[in-house]
């Protein structure tokens, strides 16, 4: 597997090294797990896309979006260099699915290897492990996840440890075992146990949980040890009939002190409202809170947000957002998002400072038709600096080709500009996995980019390639193909 | 003092030609926002009336339903430097799928001069989004000198929205977005040139800009105005530099004459004239009322 990376380089031309790679391999990606964004922003789903700073989990976005899939290769390259290459086979027999992953760093080593074996109601996971759907205190006690500033969503339900899909994943080294409700039951008991070191320090870590889940609510609780401190946590979430009202909750106790996380949601008529609100007690400002209201109609809706947490030892930050999606009759919709950022702090150097940041993030669909469609994307920031307003904006199209069941094509076109002196600009920047974010880049540019699968029964071959010219005269592109065959039986 | 970054970056220049060919062309491409090589794409009356020397200029006489052969030639000239002209020469075949296009263009005087061949593929398509791709073949030559150039291609995609009474059209382009290794050294970057237009009754006014890598970029506002069915008026301001250009074009039967200029409120004015052989049938664009 290693030579066919070496003669990349001496390959001529960009596309031709971005298109002329075959990869072997199978992923067994767990049901449910092949998402490409983990997103857990307040008045989710945003109908724009988010800056990448503000998602939870990144490293996912590159993650391809299909249904189970029996078989994944998939090889990203940066500017001509392999950056890692993801592999995993999966083997179905008499109801049990077992499988291997491997990923390979930029000089073909090994950087994770995962097996693990499925069964009804029993999973196994070995190797090096990343946990998805963690609850995020106890991901966040564990050290595999970042302390977040946002307050994300509680998770009630268990989690997963699957094959990490990035070298930059957060990774534990061991085994995990899980008991899970029986598929299709409407609630059941649920144990799981993980226990290794974790990869980036070696500190030795074992967690144990148990939860039941019901037709209405759902809760967990978790002890944890990591190295020779301890915690124990508590998850839990109660929801109405059609899930009009919900409440979930949060709590971990530990070495780091008690914290908590308080998430409600209510649906009434044409009105959404959802709040989050977290408490840390070994925080002096230990207080972050985020709330959206939403309103309208189908063709109509405009959503509010507001967040606000602490930042550092004597800092903090907050925002207010409004954002909207218009559908006339007949023609594409029109989403927009206009915000607002201030930033607190205080430092030796400048004392204290404040920072404030206007932007506004607008899609426009300006036309479709027989498998076509052409959005108009532009957006702007100004930020007030020391050295006065800085200001970056971009603007770009994207175009959608369709061919319905069979396979789809996105090219995107987008020009972007920041004033030199701490502007900066977002580009909407379109992932392998299917997901879009919005990246920040200081420094004016153009930026060209497609992405595209093709499905041939239960094959998929799917593929990204971007390229961006600066003002700096340089030149970056990347590239990212995979190739995949869904566990799904019978050809479309 | 702007300059074609391409031909001032050659090591091996001949010091007569050299000296001869900067201060002309700088004077040339101060008159319209161009500041590299190869950034004169279009120096025809359509492209002048539009204030725009850096985009390939919409046709005066653009029909719905053109089929056959078309073709056209112009000549460009700078005022203030002696034997600096461009000249264009098209060729169009436009059928039932799709209108193939090669234009070649050169601007510069004996001795130095920027060559290039575009051939471009547009689709006609009566759906609102049609597609275009483009190949350039780029080619500086200096006496005494060997060339220097190379190939980039581009893309473009444009849509066409039905108002209550008109259209509104909109473009977005990747211009040299692909480039093999010679054009580096010339200068030659990717652009994101872009278009909305609205179109009612025989007007027409767009919006035009071409963003560049380094940030740069120069808004432009184009009014285009149909006389009867045998004569097209077009006017444009810009700024970044600040430009006025003003075109006129005469149609009898199937041969079309235009001339326009394009004057630079700080000083320097280009020139333009062209002679054309229409394509045979012709139905005005929707909304254009001709």
């Amino acid at each position: 597997m290693m030579r066919p990376y070496h003669r990349l380089q001496s390959f001529p031309g960009f596309a031709a090294r971005g298109a002329f790679w075959m990869f072997l391999a199978v992923v067994a990606t767990p049901s449910g797990m092949a998402r490409a964004q983990a997103d857990s922003t307040v008045g989710e789903p945003a109908w724009l896309p988010l800056p990448v700073e503000d998602l939870e989990a990144p490293e996912h976005l590159d993650d391809p979006l299909v249904p189970e899939l029996g078989f994944l290769v998939r090889v990203d390259v940066r500017d001509g260099r392999l950056r890692q290459a993801r592999s995993a086979l999966t083997a179905t027999a008499r109801g049990v699915v077992a499988g291997v992953a491997v990923l390979t760093g930029p000089r073909g080593e090994t950087q994770a290897a995962t097996g693990s074996l499925r069964g009804a109601r029993l999973e196994l996971d070995a190797g090096r492990l990343a946990a998805r759907e963690l609850a995020p205190l106890l991901a966040e006690n564990l050290a595999l996840a970042a302390r977040s500033g946002r307050v994300p969503a509680p998770r009630a339900l268990g989690p997963a440890f699957v094959a990490p899909v990035s070298t930059a994943s957060r990774t534990v080294d061991g085994a995990a075992l899980a008991w899970r409700p029986a598929p299709g039951s409407r609630g059941g008991l649920a144990l799981w146990a993980l226990g290794g070191r974790r990869r980036a320090d070696g500190t030795s870590l074992g967690a144990l949980g148990f939860g039941a889940r019901g037709a209405g609510a759902a809760w967990s609780a978790t002890w944890a040890r990591t190295g020779r401190s301890s915690s124990a946590g508590l998850s839990a979430e109660w929801r109405s009939a059609r899930a009009h009202s919900v409440l979930a909750l949060d709590a971990i106790s530990g070495r780091t002190g008690a914290a908590a996380i308080v998430a409600v949601k209510r649906v009434a008529g044409p009105l959404r409202v959802q709040a989050r609100w977290r408490w840390r007690s070994r925080d002096l400002r230990g207080v972050a809170s985020e709330i959206a209201g939403e309103a309208g109609s189908r063709r109509a809706r405009l959503r509010l947000r507001m967040e606000g947490n602490p930042s550092g030892a004597t800092g903090s930050t907050s925002r207010v957002e409004l954002e909207g999606r218009l559908v006339p009759p007949g023609q594409g919709p029109f989403s927009f998002r206009l915000g607002s950022a201030r930033t607190e702090g205080f430092s030796n150097a400048a004392g204290f400072h404040e920072g404030r940041e206007r932007y506004a993030v607008g899609e426009l669909m300006v036309a479709r038709a027989r498998g076509r469609t052409l959005t108009l994307l532009a957006s702007r920031r100004d930020r007030e600096t020391l050295l006065g307003t800085r200001r970056g904006s971009s603007l770009g199209g994207r175009l959608g080709l369709a061919w319905p069941e069979r396979a789809q094509l996105e090219i995107q076109l987008e020009g972007f500009r920041a004033d030199a002196g701490g502007g900066t600009a977002w580009s909407s920047g379109l992932y392998a996995g299917g997901a879009t974010a919005l990246r920040t880049y200081a420094r004016p540019g153009i930026g060209a980019s497609a992405r595209g699968a093709l499905r041939l029964g239960r094959w998929t071959l799917g593929g990204l390639v971007e390229e961006r010219d600066d003002a700096s005269g340089g030149r970056a592109t990347a590239a990212s193909v995979w190739v995949g065959r869904s566990l799904e039986p019978g050809d479309r | 003092m702007t300059r074609a970054r391409g031909i001032a970056g050659r090591r091996a220049i001949g010091v007569p030609a050299f000296v001869a060919l900067v201060p002309a062309a700088a004077l040339f491409v101060a008159t319209s926002d161009a500041r590299a090589a190869f950034e004169v794409r279009d120096a025809s009356p359509a492209a002048l009336g539009s204030a725009s020397l850096d985009l390939a200029a919409q046709p005066f006489f653009e029909g719905a339903s053109d089929r056959g052969l078309s073709a056209s030639a112009s000549h460009a000239t700078l005022d203030q430097a002696d034997g600096l002209t461009s000249e264009q020469a098209r060729v169009a075949l436009a059928g039932r799928l799709a209108r193939v296009a090669v234009t070649w263009n050169q601007i510069g005087f004996p001795g130095a001069r920027e060559h290039s061949l575009r051939a471009t593929v547009d689709e006609a398509t009566p759906g609102p989004i049609a597609l275009s791709l483009t190949a350039e073949r780029l080619l500086l030559a200096i006496e005494g000198e060997p060339a220097q150039g190379g190939v980039a291609l581009g893309a473009s995609v444009s849509a066409r929205v039905a108002l209550p009474r008109g259209t509104l059209e909109c473009s977005l382009g990747g211009d040299r977005l692909a480039r093999t290794g010679g054009l580096a050294s010339l200068g030659v970057e990717p652009s994101f040139p872009f278009a909305v237009r609205i179109r009612a009754a025989g007007v027409s006014v767009a919006w035009m800009d071409r963003w560049e890598a380094s940030g740069d970029s120069s808004p432009r506002l184009v009014v285009d105005l149909a006389l009867g069915g045998a004569a097209h008026l077009r006017m444009a301001r810009g700024i970044r530099p600040d430009r006025g250009g003003a075109g006129l074009a005469i149609r009898l039967g199937r041969i079309e004459l235009s001339v326009a200029r394009l004057d630079r409120d700080a000083g320097g004015s280009v020139g333009s004239a062209a002679l054309g052989l229409a394509p045979r049938s012709r139905a005005p664009l929707p909304g254009d009322g001709r």
